[in-house]
């Protein structure tokens, strides 16, 4: 933990700064030469999507430049830390969050009237082999080990929706009798999966376009329609090529890669497919 | 170059690093203030994590003592290529990255893991509880401890150990009498840090024991928690734990090998 401070000190030390000297030089002129981003080049456009989003904007991203759009740097996470970083000005085009909640608020950093693209429905995620025999919701009661969202996030909010209507028909001793199970409430929808694919959890609350998306990986018990939250995506741009973006995902190749990864169209009911 | 020359040319780089270690104090200590930090110490999160994180820091730091202080003996006396191995062995969690030793420590003790078979046999659940935030906690402590610690066995004059045998006195009342009083001050030092590095623990419990409220939801997690609802909380949280952990590495400091030493 200590320093051998003795011996030929004083040398060393004016040899390391004439080398950082140089060193520094070196790195000036290496900047100064470096190519500047031609003019030609067009800016890409940066959009932040929430984790369900991962496939279909994947996908989105990597057609639009081939249709005349511009390139597409694509941040995936949970939807309340993009909200933050967006808070805290990270450059931002696009913002695509699960829930309306997330844009709130942000006109103020130029994010236009927000435009519903999708829907999407809750699923109950289990390991391969479904071990645990889950069949429906009230089934996670009887489970060792059951994981969520965070309530702070869209999906985790979603889910106390769930928990809620699943209570007002089955009562609140029911409710109680799967929250006690719950072991973790994960910062974003693909870690709650990842701890299915781990083996970890016996069960999770995740999007059925998540269990669709690790097809192979997990398996899908749906949860009842009448039980199902409204979960409704909202985009909005805060510039004039990420309104182009936007007019690309509501169009009709935008939409049918979202059909292909799962997701409803924004008019279908909830639950539905 | 005179050497006073030199010594001021070397305040520019040292004062830019010195500047990015302390702006992000600063502007945690600024941004929270007084009535906000009462505000976010408030909020229920808050307490919870609180019992959590001293329930679980203190006993990693109790295991890491029972199990470390044998293991820093043994390696300051170990010679040969077996000692310098296991002592690389018990650095290497000080260099791994967290989120690697939480998934390490899932695919050893987790359910599918590689002793999951065994534990579950002795009826012992470990991820996802309690006991996994205490075990991520010894993993990333230990090393603090056992480096300090065997510097400071190392440390212990040999001969005082033999005069103090050939006067016949039996070898744990010459541990215990003459070893453990000269090693005390880099043992309590390296306990010191294990504490604090254990109440910052993050990215292991996060992977290996997950986020509950009131359960293994320790400090560090409650301030990631906090920032997707109040940020103010998340503010709180890290300025208890800057306290905690200035008021730990003073008391190295104090009590501590001196400067020079060890």
């Amino acid at each position: 933990m200590t320093f051998d401070t003795t011996g030929r000190e004083g040398r060393s030390v004016r040899m390391s700064l004439w080398s950082r000297r140089r060193a520094l030089a070196v790195l000036c002129l290496a900047w100064l030469a470096s190519p500047r981003v031609s003019a030609e080049d067009p800016k890409p456009i940066r959009v932040f999507a929430a984790s369900s989003l991962k496939e279909a904007f994947g996908v989105l991203a990597r057609a639009y430049p081939h249709m005349g759009g511009v390139p597409v740097e694509l941040q995936l996470a949970g939807s309340q830390e993009l909200r933050t970083q967006i808070e805290q000005g990270a450059p931002c085009d696009v913002f695509a969050p699960a829930d309306l909640a997330q844009l709130k608020g942000l006109d103020a950093r130029g994010f236009g009237e927000p435009a519903t693209f999708a829907r999407n429905a809750l699923t109950i995620a289990v390991p391969l082999g479904n071990p645990a025999r889950v069949r429906a919701l009230a089934d996670l009661s009887r489970v060792k080990r059951v994981v969520v969202g965070a309530a702070e996030v869209p999906v985790g909010a979603y889910t106390r929706e769930l928990f809620e209507r699943f209570q007002a028909r089955l009562g609140a001793a029911a409710r109680g009798s799967i929250e006690r199970n719950i072991v973790s409430r994960e910062a974003n929808v693909r870690q709650v999966l990842a701890k299915v694919t781990l083996g970890e959890a016996d069960a999770a609350i995740v999007y059925r376009t998540d269990a669709q998306a690790l097809q192979g990986q997990v398996e899908a018990v749906p949860i009842a329609p009448e039980l199902q939250p409204e979960i409704t995506y909202p985009i909005a741009a805060s510039s004039a090529a990420g309104r182009a973006f936007v007019e690309f995902v509501l169009g009709a190749a935008g939409q049918k890669a979202l059909r292909d990864a799962g997701f409803s169209r924004p008019d279908e009911p909830p639950g539905r497919k | 170059m005179n050497p006073s020359l030199v010594r001021r040319l070397l305040w520019l780089p040292s004062a830019l690093l010195l500047a990015l270690i302390g702006a992000p104090l600063v502007a945690l200590l600024w941004r929270t203030g007084v009535t906000a930090l009462g505000q976010g110490l408030a909020n229920p999160l808050v307490g919870a994590a609180l019992r959590t994180s001293f329930a679980t820091s203190v006993l990693a730091l109790v295991l890491v003592i029972a199990l470390g202080t044998p293991l820093a003996w043994l390696l300051a006396h170990e010679r040969g290529r077996l000692g310098s191995w296991l002592e690389l062995l018990a650095q290497l969690p000080v260099v791994l990255p967290p989120s690697m030793a939480g998934l390490s420590l899932l695919l050893a003790f987790g359910r599918r893991g590689l002793l999951g078979p065994l534990l579950e046999s002795l009826g012992l659940e470990i991820a996802f509880t309690q006991k996994a935030v205490v075990l991520a906690q010894v993993l990333v402590a230990a090393p603090f401890y056992l480096q300090l610690a065997t510097a400071g066995f190392r440390g212990v004059d040999e001969r005082y150990v033999q005069v103090a045998r050939t006067l016949g006195s039996g070898p744990w009342r010459t541990f215990s009498r003459i070893t453990l009083p000269l090693a005390l001050p880099s043992i309590l030092a390296g306990a010191a840090l294990a504490w604090a590095r254990a109440l910052g623990e993050f990215g292991a419990t996060l992977m290996f024991a997950g986020n509950l409220e009131g359960s293994t939801q320790t400090l560090p997690l409650a301030i990631y928690s906090a920032l997707e609802s109040d940020v103010r909380a998340a503010q709180a949280l890290s300025v208890i734990l800057l306290a905690v952990a200035l008021v730990l590495l003073v008391l190295v400091r104090t009590f501590g090998p001196k400067r020079g030493a060890a």
